[in-house]
């Protein structure tokens, strides 16, 4: 036999005021099973309660109907006091007269009559409610991180503890992404490898930080807590544990090619390292470049290699990871300048001159175009596919104090040289950027024009042709070498990354943060969150915040030996009435349901199923069914409200 | 005659039910023939339920979800717009005028827009009058 306790909450006459509760009482004692009717005047209060506690103990409830301000303000409240009490908290229902009746009706009858129906409604089902019991499991607090650049690193730095295992995945055969690639750092004009080494070094030689590079994300089940996560490893054909870098094999390897890291400014051997001083400091055989992949017989590197190191016998590798979040940090891409000019030699991007004025660059720093001689005039183009129509609508970030940078390297490396600085606005927000911006604008010539997208560029037999834009249209100046400082963009495996993790990305392709204010580390799954520029442009130290905020949110929810509570709110299948069609399967956005081959029965993995009941209104047999929102559930309240 | 219609409103737990409340603590006024029940996600929304709420005596029904995109799901909302546009035709085979069934989105901070919504949708099911399926 149901005992049944109603409380109304006046909520200190605002709903009384509107809402006859002596009528409303009356009309709820006339339902059956109803054991009490209490009238509270602020059940919120802690008087309200230990009132709502005391009153449970006493009148042995069965289960408890509230009636007063929305399930959303003090649901959980209410039910921890239900818990407290020994019910259990899913027999908990809800009226909600004071948002959707109270407040929002005029008239004093027609408010007495909506809420008798909106508590008729909640009471019927209360009567169909089942008692359910939260999922309880263990947590892994290890983590998987993507990406070996800065972001990446400063996460596994963090995260690394006692206690806790962090897999670093990096794509390349090295780790330290986009900023190994600096020379120097603005605004200080610090060295970029002084900044990164000590902190690639602490993560190599971290017993806890396991590295993995070119090494790929595969496949990802589970949920926040619980992720397992397949990698595959593609062979490095070079025992990692041999070799110690001496490079004697690059002299002997025959075969030349562009070399990437170097913007392919220079050239690098099939067998490699991408700069002097990379880390971990070992070489790799590009398989899709070395002879022995291309049916030829070359040991050249072999007989030469006092460490035994080359091995071309490794084979993929695909390995299994746990963990209990993942971060993604796997960067960004450059705008392709080809889409904004034809090419030359005389015109660079930002990335390709980052590397000509680096010592480990092609030309170990000095500033020369490819037939050797030294440029004296430089313009240096801001916004180049950032800020645009055309290209990309945002503000790539980084641009503009990059500029600055260029503009004072190339001054202190050729005394007597002209920078011409073009550009139609200037990002400078950070403390240090406008005191750095008035040391360069002493040295170079600032041009301000109304639209990069117009500036026409003409290469010429000894210089290229800038045709200016309005409002200086009709003037044009002749330079030696033009800097294109292009923007950041998605990074190449975004949409991948995307389909994997089963995450968004935002309308530029980069990966959507859950609140882009509120919530920038977390992605909209619970358990995976980004770092750096895979979520939008930004500089190293909002790359380093992010990662920062990310590791702070694992640290404070991934506590190890803690257990998690999984909300019972899920969708179940019963295997006697479905009938396989695998509907559900194609619909739910969490790939939670599978398909039972033996019994030809969809299965939900209840761990992995959020509730949104999708599948559960698509069932054509209605095998699925919603827990807590089960059709006879909502059937009851339709019937009743109306 | 006063006509004063019933109109069901599913709203689902993360946007419209949260803009519902909110246009309750800007004291918005709509009619009390008003009727909202919740759901997780408006891809919950068995076409059923839509029916039932018909047979039971709706004059109009009102699924209001996340904005496309939005979806606290990812896409649950995508699910509700394809079975609305079939619902839609379904209903009006059983000689309910389709204006009566209506999904629209509403995040969980338009509490203006969620009322600016039923109360149009009330207005338009007054003028149309009670629902009596035609045979």
């Amino acid at each position: 036999m149901e005992r049944i306790g109603v409380f109304l909450c006046s909520c200190s006459d605002n709903i009384s005021n509107i809402i006859d509760f002596g009528k409303l009482k009356t009309f709820i004692f006339s339902l059956p099973s109803i054991v009490s009717v209490e009238i509270h005047k602020l059940l919120c209060s802690e008087e309200g309660k230990n009132f709502l506690k005391q009153k449970i103990n006493e009148n042995k409830f069965s289960r408890v109907l509230i009636a007063g301000c929305s399930p959303k303000l003090y649901e959980p409240t209410f039910m921890k006091i239900m818990e407290d009490s020994g019910l259990n908290p899913y027999l908990l229902s809800i009226a909600n007269i004071r948002e959707h009746c109270a407040y929002v009706t005029e008239d004093r009858d027609e408010a007495l009559e909506k809420a008798k129906k909106i508590v008729q409604a909640a009471y019927r089902r209360l009567l169909l409610q089942e008692p359910l019991e939260k999922i309880d499991m263990e947590i892994n607090p290890d983590v998987v991180i993507l990406g070996g650049g800065i972001a990446g690193i400063e996460a596994a730095i963090l995260l690394k503890q006692k206690n806790r295992n962090i897999f670093l995945i990096e794509k390349n055969p090295n780790i330290g992404g986009m900023v190994t690639r600096q020379e120097e750092l603005f605004p200080n004009m610090e060295c970029a490898t002084c900044l990164l080494d000590p902190l690639m070094d602490e993560i190599l030689h971290s017993t806890n930080v396991k590295l993995y590079t070119l090494s790929e994300l595969k496949e990802v089940k589970g949920f926040a807590g619980n992720f397992e996560i397949k990698i595959k490893k593609y062979p490095r054909y070079v025992d990692e544990t041999k070799c110690f870098g001496c490079g004697l094999c690059f002299d002997v390897c025959p075969v030349e090619i562009e070399n990437e890291y170097n913007e392919k400014l220079n050239k690098r051997k099939a067998i490699y390292i991408p700069y002097q001083g990379c880390l971990p400091f070992v070489t790799a055989i590009d398989p899709k470049n070395c002879l022995n992949f291309k049916g030829e017989k070359c040991d050249k590197c072999i007989n030469v290699c006092s460490a035994n190191a080359i091995d071309f016998n490794q084979k993929e590798e695909e390995i299994i990871l746990k963990a209990g979040a993942i971060v993604v940090a796997t960067g960004h891409s450059n705008f392709n300048k080809e889409k904004f000019c034809e090419g030359n030699h005389r015109i660079y991007s930002s990335a390709e001159f980052e590397r000509l004025i680096s010592q480990t660059g092609p030309t170990a720093g000095e500033i020369k175009l490819s037939d050797g001689s030294i440029p004296k005039t430089f313009a240096i183009i801001y916004c180049v596919g950032s800020r645009s129509q055309k290209f990309n609508e945002y503000c790539s970030n980084v641009c503009c104090m990059a500029a600055l940078k260029y503009g004072k390297i190339i001054k202190s490396k050729i005394a007597d040289a002209k920078v011409f600085h073009i550009y139609k606005d200037l990002n400078l927000p950070d403390k240090y950027d406008f005191g750095f911006f008035n040391e360069v604008f002493e040295q170079g010539y600032f041009i301000r024009v109304d639209d990069i997208e117009n500036l026409k560029l003409k290469p010429m037999q000894r210089k290229v042709k800038i045709k200016l834009s309005k409002p200086k249209k009709g003037k044009s100046l002749k330079v030696d070498m033009v800097i294109l400082m292009t923007a950041i963009e998605k990074g190449e495996s975004n949409e991948e990354i995307k389909n994997i993790l089963d995450i968004s990305t935002d309308k530029y392709g980069f990966l959507k943060e859950s609140h882009n204010r509120i919530n920038p580390s977390n992605s909209e799954i619970k358990g995976i969150y980004v770092a750096g520029t895979v979520s939008g442009p930004k500089d190293i130290s909002q790359s380093i915040m992010q990662a920062g905020l990310a590791s702070a949110n694992i640290l404070s929810s991934l506590i190890p030996g803690e257990r998690i509570q999984l909300e019972p709110i899920t969708s179940v299948i019963d295997k006697n009435l479905c009938s396989g069609c695998k509907t559900c399967i194609v619909l739910c956005p969490y790939k939670a349901i599978n398909f039972d081959e033996e019994k030809k029965v969809s299965v939900i993995q209840e761990v992995l199923c959020q509730g949104c009941g999708t599948c559960v209104a698509a069932c054509p047999s209605g095998a699925a069914y919603a827990k807590h929102f089960k059709d006879s559930q909502i059937l009851a309240e339709i019937k009743e409200v109306i | 005659m006063n006509f004063k219609p019933n109109i069901v409103v599913f709203v689902c737990n993360w946007c419209s039910y949260v803009a519902s409340d909110t246009a309750g603590m800007k004291r918005k006024k709509y009619p009390a023939g008003i009727k909202l029940i919740k759901v997780m996600c408006s891809g919950r929304v068995d076409p059923q339920f839509v029916l039932k709420a018909f047979q039971n005596g709706a004059d109009g029904v009102v699924i209001l979800g996340c904005h496309p995109g939005d979806c606290h799901y990812k896409e649950g909302n995508y699910k509700a717009m394809k079975r609305a546009a079939l619902l839609k035709r379904v209903i009006r085979e059983l000689g309910i005028e389709s204006d009566r069934f209506v999904l629209e989105w509403v995040s969980a901070s338009e509490a203006d827009r969620f009322a600016n919504i039923i109360n149009e949708i009330y207005t338009r099911i007054e003028k149309l009058g009670p629902l009596e399926v035609k045979k």
